[in-house]
C-alpha cells in the first residue's frame, strides 16, 4: 500500500483510548511469475452503526457487504483490518480473529471473486501482518507487507522470510545503519534491469552488502565493445559470447557476504509478458537501461504495482572534432510521492512506439527522418558515477538516513562540476501512469 | 490510489471513446481505427479528410500515442516518409514524429490537434 493510505488506516486503527478497532479496505491484484500481491487501494471506513468498539470490536455483515459491493465495482477484493493495540511485530490470530475473518471469507469471495485478506496492525511498533483466506478453513500467511512512499518499509513474516544471520564480513556495513535495518535490507528482493557498465557494478555491490535475493535481467551477450566498461567481464566472456546475466551471477557469487544468498539471472526482455511477470516478483527495481520501451514498462509498474524503480543515465557530449565537451548524469526514484519519468521529462513517450517497432535501430528510417542515431559514448571512468548515484538513492529508499526518504532527481554536470537537485515537476493532469496508483494487473499495457 | 475513481480509457476502446468526447466518431475496420477530421488549412481546408491509426499502435493509448498516420493514397504531402505496413486497401501510412507527446491535455484533444496540423500540410 502507499504510505498515504497506510497513514489513514493507522490513524483509524490506533485509538487514543487503547481499544481495538477495525476497518475494511479494497485491494487490487498484482500477478508476478511466482508471487501474487494484494495492493490496498481504498480505505472503506465504517459508518455509524457498522462496528461497535468495547475493548474489542464487533462489526456487521452489512458493512462487509457494502465494502464488497463497492470493491466489486472496481474488480477488486476486500480486506478486513484490525488492531492489536498491545502487539509488537508480526501478529498471529486469536480464536476471535479466526472466527471473525473466516465467517466472512465466503461472502467476500462470492461478491468480489477474490479471497478475503486479513490484516493486523500491532500498536506497539505499527507493524503490519497479513493473510489470505482462500476458503473458511485456515488462512495462507503472506510473506510480507510493503508500504511505499518516499521510502519503502517492509514488515516481514519471520517464519516465511526469516532474518539472515549477520557475520563478520558485514560488520562495517551494519555499523553504518544498525542490525535491524541490515536485516530488512538483506531480505529485500531487488532486480537490476540491464547489467552493462552500470548494472554490473550495482549488482555486485548489492551482493556484497548482503542481500539474499538479487535478480539480474538482460538478454544481451558480452562483446568486445563492452570490455572497457563491464568491470569483471573478461576477454574469454566476449569470445564465448557469454550472457551478461551469467557474468553478473558469477561476479555476485564472488562478492556475496550472506550465507545462502541466491542470485537469479533472467535472460528475458522486460518488454515481454514473461519479463514483466518476472519483474513483479521483486520489491525494488534498479533500472540500468536507456531504451524508451523498457523504461516505459518500468515507469508503469512503479505506480501500478508500487515497486519503487531507481533509474539513472549518462549523456556524454563531444565537439565536432571528437573531443570531449562535457557529460551529464542523472538519477531519480519513481515512487508515488515523486513524478513519473514521462512527467519529469526523462522518458519521451513519442519514442516508445519507435523503439517498439525497431525504428530507432533502423538506419534507413533514421536517414529518412533526419533523426540522429542514439549517442553511444560512455566510459568506465564516468559510468561509476551513475551507479553511485543510483545506489545512494537506494540507501535513502531503504535505510532512510536521518529519517529522510529519496530526494528529488539529482543531476551532475561534469564540465563545471555542479551537482543540483532538480525541481520535481508536477504530475501532468492527464498522466496515465500516476492516474490510478496501485491498480496492479489493470496497468497500462506496454508489453507484447 | 486516490479516493476518487478515475475513469480509465485504455487501448482501442479508450481511443474511440476519447475521440467521441470531441464529437469524432471512430470505428475499427480490420486492423485500423478510422475516422474523419476537418482540415483547417492546406489543400484540403474545409474538407472532411479520412484518416486512421493501426490497432497495434493503440495498445498503450493514452500513455503513448501512435506514430503512423494512415491516409488514402490521394492525400499527398510535400515530404513523405511512408511504408507498406498494414493498412486498408488504397491507403498508405505516413511516418510523423510526435516526440512531443505529453499528458498535459486531454489525450484526444492533443491527438486531434496533431492530426489536424499534419493534414494542414497536405498538398493534394
Amino acid at each position: 500500500m502507499t504510505s498515504t493510505l497506510e497513514a489513514t488506516l493507522r490513524s483509524h486503527l490506533l485509538r487514543s483510548d487503547g481499544d481495538e478497532d477495525l476497518t475494511l479496505a479494497s485491494y487490487s491484484t498484482s500477478s508476478g511469475r511466482s508471487r501474487e500481491t494484494a495492493i490496498l487501494t481504498h480505505a472503506i471506513l465504517p459508518r455509524p452503526g457498522e462496528r461497535t468498539v468495547h475493548g474489542n470490536v464487533e462489526f456487521t455483515g452489512e458493512y462487509v457487504l457494502r465494502a464488497a459491493s463497492e470493491a466489486a465495482t472496481r474488480s477488486e477484493g476486500i480486506a478486513i483490518l484490525h488492531s492489536h493495540p498491545d502487539g509488537r511485530g508480526w501478529q498471529g490470530l486469536s480464536s476471535w480473529d479466526i472466527d471473525a475473518e473466516s465467517s466472512f471469507a465466503n461472502l467476500a469471495a462470492a461478491v468480489t471473486g477474490r479471497p478475503l485478506v486479513g490484516m493486523t496492525l500491532a500498536g506497539r511498533d505499527s507493524g503490519w501482518s497479513a493473510r489470505a483466506w482462500e476458503n473458511d478453513a485456515m488462512p495462507e500467511w503472506m510473506e510480507s507487507v510493503r508500504v511505499v512512499g518516499s521510502s519503502i518499509h517492509v514488515f516481514w513474516n519471520p517464519r516465511l522470510r526469516p532474518p539472515p544471520q549477520s557475520n563478520g564480513s558485514q560488520l562495517r556495513t551494519i555499523s553504518a545503519w544498525g542490525a535491524e535495518v541490515q536485516s530488512n535490507i538483506c531480505r529485500l528482493r531487488v532486480l537490476v534491469v540491464g547489467v552493462g557498465s552500470v548494472g554490473l557494478d550495482v549488482a555486485q555491490r548489492l551482493a556484497a552488502t548482503g542481500l539474499l535475493d538479487v535478480g539480474v535481467m538482460d538478454m544481451d551477450i558480452v562483446k568486445d565493445v563492452n570490455l572497457d566498461r563491464m568491470i569483471g567481464a573478461t576477454r574469454a566472456d566476449a569470445v564465448g559470447a557469454v550472457l551478461k546475466v551469467d557474468v553478473a551471477r558469477r561476479l555476485m557469487d564472488a562478492a556475496a557476504t550472506s550465507k545462502g544468498a541466491t542470485f537469479h539471472p533472467h535472460a528475458v526482455s522486460l518488454t515481454t509478458s514473461d519479463g514483466l511477470r518476472t519483474a513483479l516478483d521483486y520489491d525494488v527495481i534498479i533500472s540500468c537501461v536507456d531504451r524508451p520501451w523498457p523504461r516505459a514498462v518500468l515507469n508503469t509498474l512503479a505506480y501500478s504495482d508500487l515497486i519503487p524503480v531507481i533509474d539513472g543515465g549518462i549523456n556524454i557530449d563531444t565537439f565536432d572534432d571528437g573531443t570531449m565537451r562535457g557529460a551529464t548524469w542523472r538519477v531519480h526514484t519513481l515512487v508515488p510521492e515523486r513524478p513519473c519519468m514521462a512527467c519529469n521529462g526523462q522518458l519521451v513517450m513519442g519514442d516508445v512506439q519507435l523503439d517498439r517497432q525497431g525504428l530507432l535501430d533502423d538506419p534507413e528510417y533514421i536517414k529518412r527522418t533526419g533523426r540522429k542515431l542514439p549517442s553511444s559514448q560512455n566510459v568506465a571512468l564516468l559510468c561509476a558515477s551513475v551507479s553511485a548515484g543510483e545506489l545512494a538513492q537506494f540507501v535513502s529508499l531503504v535505510a532512510t538516513p536521518g529519517g529522510m526518504g529519496v530526494p528529488s532527481a539529482q543531476r551532475y554536470i561534469l564540465a563545471p562540476h555542479i551537482q543540483e537537485a532538480m525541481n520535481d515537476k508536477l504530475t501532468q493532469p492527464h498522466c496515465r501512469f500516476e492516474m490510478r496508483i496501485g491498480e496492479g494487473d489493470a496497468r497500462p499495457r506496454f508489453t507484447d | 490510489m486516490s479516493s476518487e475513481q478515475n475513469e480509465i480509457r485504455d487501448g482501442v476502446k479508450g481511443f474511440i471513446a476519447d475521440l467521441a468526447d470531441y464529437g469524432v466518431t471512430a470505428r475499427a475496420e480490420n486492423n485500423v481505427v478510422v475516422y474523419e477530421i476537418e482540415a483547417a488549412a492546406g489543400a484540403r481546408a474545409g474538407q472532411l479528410v479520412p484518416t486512421g491509426v493501426g490497432v497495434d499502435e493503440l495498445q498503450s493509448w493514452p500513455a503513448a500515442s501512435p506514430h503512423w498516420l494512415h491516409f488514402p493514397d490521394e492525400v499527398k504531402f510535400p515530404v513523405m516518409n511512408v511504408d507498406g505496413g498494414q493498412t486498408l486497401p488504397g491507403w498508405i501510412r505516413h511516418s510523423w514524429d510526435n516526440g512531443f507527446w505529453t499528458m498535459s491535455n486531454h489525450p484526444a484533444g492533443a491527438w486531434l490537434s496533431w492530426v489536424r496540423a499534419v493534414i494542414g500540410k497536405a498538398t493534394s
